[in-house]
This record gives structure tokens, C-alpha cells and sequence, in this order.
């Protein structure tokens, strides 16, 4: 699990609105302010997955304030951004109580799922059994969308499927050799 | 007395007089349900006794006086009320009161004499409790000696006059009239509805007199009386009046009231009671009195064509176009009211015209805006949609401009708005606001002020 730095390094791109100086005012007028969200959402979710940042502290992020153009995001705005992402799905809180950290889905569990069930058909997987490992780092798992994916949320979208009857899992010696039988 | 309790007061004939109250800044506390008017006040006075011998300090508040008697104070302000003669000195808080009951007489003296050119005005006072006490006119900073005449003779004319009207007898005079009235002395003999009809009858023609009295002046005067003074007694008449017959334009807005509640519960007999009413609202209406009267505009002639007049009067050399379309009312009520200089209209008469100009169709109506609640008056050609594109191109240019990353951003502000079409700022922020609703704009809010930019958020594709 990593978590952001405090500078925003220089090779991620920042999108051309973040120079824009309203982005920094949530907006009072409703269809407005839904564009600007969304826009706040797709900047959130690209940072955390480019930088492979799992979980979203809040006082941390170096994405609220703009020293070039002199503008931030007030704590109120923060939270109002916050709470946006996740209402639509891509985020949970990891301490509801004294909601600080907030663990990023850039994919949602259910998206997930279904993509890890057309690979294992896709690669013949189904009623054979394959490894979490082999999942999220195995050679035949390049270039999917769960490469590389946090654990946690790769359980996340197996409970899923459990959920759907199209797997089952079995305890391994380690939580790495766990394993999933497709059906 | 305002005087601290540290410090021995002053033994003058200022302290000497009737105790008198000043309020916490400065001002004399004027009985007014006795009816008390301030009628004259002058500076630069002073206050001297002439007798051998000190006066005796006031009755009620002997302690704490100084040994040393002055004769003279100085430096006094003099007010001629109707009821007292009031004597302030304003640096150390002091007043004493002269009331007329214990003015004997007052008569006018000094002034240039062969001895002495230029003796000072004085006032003497010829009073039952204190003597002769002298009241001394110095004038003002220029001319002292031709400003002390005047005021000498501007107070001492106050004084006669207050004295002659006896005001402060006014409360017995009134009971005494209202007793000796013939509808109430006659009707305590009679019995029934007679005595009601009668009672009824009297207090009509009482009331017609009443309006004669205050209003004709006095008829006794002589052919040789000069047009000044007869006004001036014809006032006094009518302020002699003034109670009684403001009790009675009371008595009748009450009546209108309960009419029109009645007519508006009950359908029966309405037509005809409306009428009179309505005439009689009419008729306060003209003489300025809308107070009470009416609870929704009832559409007077007056107002109509007071909207018309409005309207003919903001198009006239494209007065409204000039200004954008649209005018608060504020600036509307001072530059109509400038323009007619004599007759001019009160806030609420602008109000009714206008809820009346959309009815009449005259191509102007009035508008509130939902956040704040400010009211113009805006030409019916005038278009949001039109304004807020305006707006949006004006936020448009500025960003093109931007050249340095940090300082000039680019975004517009109520102030360059205001600059840029010449519209006053209030409008220029309720426009900017309407244009930011509509989306033509979107805001960026610092701890500067607030900045409004195109609203590029709605060209981007969301997620």
C-alpha cells in the first residue's frame, strides 16, 4: 500500500483545466458544478493510478493547490470533491469515523469482476484453478486491467464473483496461493 | 444636570434657574406629549443678573454649589420654546429653564444709543422668581453686531408670540372645550335615539367648523394688517388646532378600514358603501395622506399617470437605453424628483406607478432579482440572454490578454463590468450573477473578491 507524496512529480501531466482558475472554486450553479466535479474525479483517478497511489490521504494531496496560477481548494471543497468520488463508486473510506484516508477504486470492483472472468475465458481458465498471484502478476495477465492491482480490491472483485456463482476460492499456504477455480 | 459629582458647581444664574434635563448629547428633552416645540435658538449668549446680591440656589439640589457667585454666565445657547425659556451651556452640560407662567414681561433693550454706538441687544426679562434676569445677544463670528440684532429680535418676537399663545394651558382649553361642547351638553338632556341622532348631528357641524377654524385663520383682523403677519396668525390657528383635527382624519381612516373589511366579507349592499369610500380615498389620497388607506393599489388616476409621466420622462433622450436598460430605483426616484424640483413625489408613489406601467403596457416594468431582492426598473426590450452573452465575450477577451502566468489570469470583476458598459456596480453584480445561472459564466472566488471567466467547464467532456 502507498500512499502519495506531498509534490506532484514532474512527469505526470497535468490536465489543461487544472491552469484554469475557476477549477479551484467549486461552482454554486448545479450543471456547472457536476461538470467540474467530474473533472476533479478524472484528474483524482488518473493521478492515483498513474502513480500507482492506492490510498488518497487527504491533508496530504499535493493536487488541491496550484502555486502556478496561485489557487486552492478550500478544506469545505476539499471534502465536497471528496465525497463526490465517492458517491459515484471509485472510492471508499478507510476510517469512516475520522475520514482522512480514502482508498482509491480506480476500477470498480464490479468492472473488475467481469473483466477477470472474460480473461480467465478468454485463456481457457475456466473449471481449472489459477493463483491471486497469477493474477494480478502472471505473464499471461499483461496488459489487463487488474495487472498490477492492489490485493485487497482483487479480493474485492472475487467476492464478487463468488457473489455471481462464477468462481470459488480455496485457502493456500500464503494469501499469494490462494486459489480461484472459474467455472 | 449633568455636571459630575468631583466637581463643585458653578453659583450663577444659570444654576440658579429651573432644573433642567439634557439628554446624553446635549439636547434639551422637550415635553412633547405637552405639546412642546422648540421654536427659535440662538449663540453666543449670556446670562447676567443685575440685583444686589446673589440669587438663592435652586430648592431641590442645594448641595455641592462652589462659595463664589458669578453674575454672568457666558457662552449660552438660547432656545425660545413654546413653553419655557431653556439657556444651555454646552461645554459644561449645564441648561436652566425660564417657563412663561413666571414670565411677567419680556421687552426688547439696549441696542445703538447716542452714548454708546454700539451697545450690546439684550432681552429683559421681568421674572416672578428671579427677578430681573437679562439675556445678552453677542452675535455670531462675522458682523457680530448686526447678527446679535437679528437674533435679539428673532428671539424676543419667539418669546412674545409663545407667551400670547399659552401653550402650555392647551391641555386644560382642550378638556374644557371638549365638556363644553354642545353635543355633549345638550345630549345629556336627552334620552334615546334622539340623543344619539342629535349628538350625531352636532359632532358633524363641530367638525365642519373645526376644519373652518384651522384652516380659514382668523376673519377679525383689521384691513391694515400686512400680509406677513396675517399669515402668521393663520398658522397659529391652525397649529391650535392641529390636535382635534388629527384626531379626526384619525377617526376617518379608521372608518374606511372597517368598511372595507366589511365590503370585502359581505357582497350585499358593497357597491354602494364602496363608492364613498373610494371617493373619500381618493380624496386623502390628494392631499398626500396614503398611510392607512390602501392595502393594494386600487389603480388612482394619480399613479397612472404618474407611470406615464415616468416612463415619457426615462425615455426622453434614450435616458434608460443610455444606462443600460435597466435602472435601480433609487436612481430613478433622484433624477425625476431633481428633474421636477417642486411637486415632488414620495418612494411609495414610485412604487405604485410602477406595479402599475406593465398593466398599462408602457414597454417598462419592474423586476426583483431572487437572490438579493433588488428592484429596477428595466425596458421590456431589455434581454438576459443579450447581456450575459455580452458578459461572457467581455470574460472571453480578458483571457485572451493574459500573457504573464501568475498575476493577470484574466476573468472579469463586478468593477471592470461596471467600467466597461458604464452600469452602476449593484446591476453590474446582478448581471454577472444572472449571466453565472444561465452558464454563460463561471466564477473563481479568492480571497481578493470573486472573478468571473468563461465557462469553459461546460465546452469539456465530463467522465
Amino acid at each position: 500500500m502507498s500512499s502519495g507524496g506531498t509534490i506532484i512529480p514532474s512527469s505526470f501531466e497535468l490536465p489543461d483545466f487544472y491552469h484554469f482558475p475557476p477549477f479551484f472554486t467549486i461552482q454554486p450553479v448545479l450543471s456547472t458544478r457536476e461538470k467540474q466535479l467530474g473533472q476533479w474525479r478524472e484528474l483524482l483517478l488518473k493521478y492515483h493510478t498513474d502513480l500507482k497511489i492506492t490510498t488518497l490521504i487527504l491533508h496530504e494531496c499535493p493536487l488541491w493547490k496550484n502555486n502556478s496560477i496561485n489557487r486552492q481548494l478550500t478544506k469545505e471543497e476539499i471534502q465536497i470533491v471528496v465525497d463526490d468520488l465517492i458517491t459515484s463508486g471509485y472510492g471508499e473510506w478507510e476510517d469512516e469515523h475520522t475520514k482522512t484516508r480514502v482508498r482509491i477504486l480506480w476500477r470498480k470492483p464490479e468492472q473488475l469482476a467481469s473483466d477477470i472472468y472474460d480473461w480467465a475465458v478468454a485463456n481457457g481458465y475456466v473449471n481449472s484453478i489459477c493463483t491471486v498471484y497469477e493474477l494480478h502478476s502472471g505473464e499471461d495477465v499483461n496488459g489487463m486491467s487488474f495487472q498490477g492491482v492492489d490485493e485487497e480490491l482483487l479480493r474485492r472483485a472475487l467476492g464478487v464473483l463468488e457473489g455471481q456463482g462464477k468462481c470459488a476460492l480455496f485457502q493456500g499456504e500464503t494469501s499469494e496461493e490462494d486459489g480461484i477455480k472459474f467455472f | 444636570m449633568a455636571s459630575s459629582n468631583n466637581k463643585p458647581r458653578r453659583w450663577s444664574p444659570l444654576t440658579c434657574l429651573g432644573t433642567t434635563n439634557l439628554s446624553p448629547s446635549g439636547l434639551i428633552q422637550l415635553e412633547s406629549d405637552a405639546g412642546e416645540v422648540e421654536t427659535q435658538c440662538r449663540t453666543n449668549c449670556e446670562l447676567r443678573y443685575e440685583g444686589s446680591g446673589p440669587l438663592p440656589k435652586p430648592v431641590d439640589n442645594s448641595s455641592g454649589f462652589t462659595d463664589f457667585w458669578t453674575a454672568i454666565d457666558v457662552n449660552l445657547s438660547c432656545h425660545v420654546t413654546t413653553h419655557r425659556i431653556v439657556l444651555v451651556d454646552e461645554k459644561e452640560s449645564i441648561a436652566g429653564s425660564i417657563p412663561y407662567p413666571l414670565v411677567h414681561t419680556a421687552e426688547g433693550k439696549g441696542g445703538p444709543s447716542f452714548r454708546s454706538p454700539k451697545a450690546s441687544y439684550k432681552i429683559e426679562l421681568n421674572t416672578l422668581a428671579w427677578g430681573e434676569l437679562l439675556i445678552v445677544f453677542r452675535g455670531g463670528e462675522r458682523h457680530p453686531y448686526s447678527q446679535s440684532g437679528k437674533d435679539r429680535d428673532a428671539a424676543l418676537t419667539a418669546i412674545h408670540r409663545a407667551q400670547k399663545r399659552k401653550a402650555w394651558e392647551d391641555r386644560e382649553r382642550q378638556a374644557a372645550k371638549e365638556a363644553a361642547r354642545p353635543s355633549q351638553t345638550i345630549t345629556a338632556r336627552k334620552v334615546g335615539v334622539d340623543a344619539i341622532m342629535t349628538k350625531n348631528k352636532l359632532l358633524l357641524k363641530e367638525n365642519a367648523n373645526l376644519a373652518e377654524t384651522a384652516f380659514g385663520g382668523n376673519n377679525k383682523t383689521t384691513k391694515h394688517v400686512s400680509k406677513k403677519k396675517g399669515n402668521q396668525e393663520d398658522i397659529d390657528a391652525f397649529m391650535r388646532e392641529a390636535t382635534p383635527l388629527l384626531k379626526v382624519i384619525q377617526k376617518y381612516t379608521s372608518t374606511i378600514e372597517r368598511e372595507r373589511r366589511a365590503a370585502a366579507s359581505s357582497n350585499n349592499d358593497a357597491a354602494k358603501q364602496h363608492n364613498d369610500t373610494e371617493k373619500l380615498v381618493a380624496m386623502l389620497e390628494n392631499m398626500g395622506m396614503t398611510s392607512a388607506l390602501s392595502e393594494k393599489q386600487s389603480g388612482s388616476m394619480y399613479h397612472k399617470q404618474l407611470a406615464r409621466q415616468i416612463v415619457d420622462f426615462l425615455r426622453h433622450n434614450d435616458k434608460l437605453t443610455k444606462a443600460g436598460g435597466m435602472m435601480t430605483l433609487t436612481d430613478v426616484y433622484c433624477l425625476f424628483n431633481r428633474a421636477r424640483g417642486t411637486n415632488m413625489i414620495s418612494p411609495d408613489d414610485l412604487l405604485k406607478a410602477l406595479d402599475l406601467m406593465k398593466d398599462l403596457g408602457l414597454g417598462m416594468s419592474r423586476r426583483s432579482f431572487q437572490s438579493s431582492g433588488v428592484l429596477v426598473i428595466q425596458d421590456d426590450a431589455f434581454d438576459d440572454e443579450v447581456m450575459a452573452k455580452k458578459l461572457a465575450d467581455l470574460a472571453s477577451s480578458s483571457m485572451k490578454q493574459k500573457a504573464e502566468p501568475i498575476d493577470d489570469i484574466g476573468g472579469i470583476t463586478v468593477i471592470d463590468v461596471s467600467r466597461t458598459l458604464k452600469i452602476p456596480a449593484l446591476l453590474a453584480n446582478e448581471q454577472l450573477q444572472s449571466a453565472e445561472q444561465m452558464g454563460w459564466l463561471c466564477r473563481d472566488s479568492t480571497i481578493e473578491g470573486m472573478r468571473y471567466f468563461p465557462n469553459l467547464f461546460q465546452a469539456a467532456t465530463s467522465c
